[in-house]
């Protein structure tokens, strides 16, 4: 007899441990999990067994998932790499999506339809063993994503090459929000569907480079003195509030 | 297709096997029990936890 049976059949028998809505509601449980498309249900199910479980499930708003991606970020300026964590059982995409509307509340620095997802992979690289494919990735554990900046016209060579022309023109790389931002999009770009669309980043980038001056705000396309590109962003060191979110 | 269609039977086949864990459980309240299907409910139909 397999577990299905004997749920039914406890609610046939009336037995006292799975008596009237109780058993009810179990089997509205399952005939609901029969309704959600298979790729959905799996990504889910982890969730739904630790419930069922009594192990500890946090509801999460989307603002405490942005906030906890915003304070794992961690940044070298000088080699140009960044990292972030995705709270387990977040999809890129609801990750992509919590982070866009907490830049919107909290950056209005930052200008709407800045980036365009065709620029990103000039600018950006996701590890050798992230999943390309988001159904392959595991949501269910929290996932450390390491973006890795690239310098225009380096593409390919070395670490130490790429933070070397940055140097010569006094240049650093962009500061993490610019980073983080650029790995959710790269991260969300092979799934299959425009998750770009009701985004906020889209748009066009002019050069391929994304890095800022010491001094300065962001600069793109060998401009390093400040928001003259397609892109803006928040000039100077991150905000107060932006690290204290 | 066939594959999908096996794959979520497993799928639900797990979901089968931890209800009935649940249910038959002795040192669980039928308030707890309740609770808990609930969530999972919410969680399989929402995909929020």
């Amino acid at each position: 007899m397999n577990a299905f049976q004997v749920i039914t059949k406890q609610v046939a028998e009336g037995t006292e441990r799975a008596a009237g809505f109780l058993a009810k509601a179990a089997a509205s449980l399952i005939t609901k999990a029969e309704s959600i498309p298979l790729d959905e249900m799996s990504r889910r199910l982890d969730g739904a067994l630790r419930a069922l479980r009594g192990e500890e499930v946090v509801k999460k708003t989307a603002l405490q998932i942005a906030r906890e991606m915003v304070r794992s970020y961690t940044f070298d300026r000088e080699t140009g790499v960044s990292t972030f964590t995705v709270p387990a059982s977040v999809t890129d995409v609801e990750a992509m999506t919590v982070l866009n509307q907490y830049f919107r509340n909290n950056l209005p620095g930052f200008k709407r339809d800045a980036v365009n997802a065709a620029g990103i992979e000039w600018f950006t690289k996701l590890p050798q063993e992230y999943p390309t494919s988001c159904q392959e990735r595991d949501y269910s554990q929290a996932r450390q994503i390491t973006i890795t900046g690239v310098v225009r016209g380096t593409r390919g060579q070395a670490r130490t090459t790429q933070a070397d022309v940055l140097k010569n023109e006094s240049l650093v790389f962009a500061d993490p929000r610019d980073q983080a931002l650029a790995a959710a999009i790269h991260a969300c770009k092979h799934h299959g569907e425009d998750v770009f669309k009701h985004m906020w980043v889209r748009g066009c980038v002019p050069g391929f480079a994304l890095y800022t001056s010491r001094s300065s705000g962001v600069g793109i396309n060998g401009s390093h003195s400040g928001n003259d590109g397609d892109y803006v962003a928040a000039s100077g060191s991150p905000s107060p509030d932006f690290k204290n979110a | 297709m066939h594959d999908e269609k096996k794959q979520k039977e497993e799928l639900i086949e797990m979901l089968c096997v931890e209800v009935a864990r649940l249910l038959c459980a002795d040192d669980v309240s039928e308030e707890e029990k309740l609770s808990r299907i609930k969530l999972a409910e919410a969680i399989l139909e929402r995909g929020e936890m």
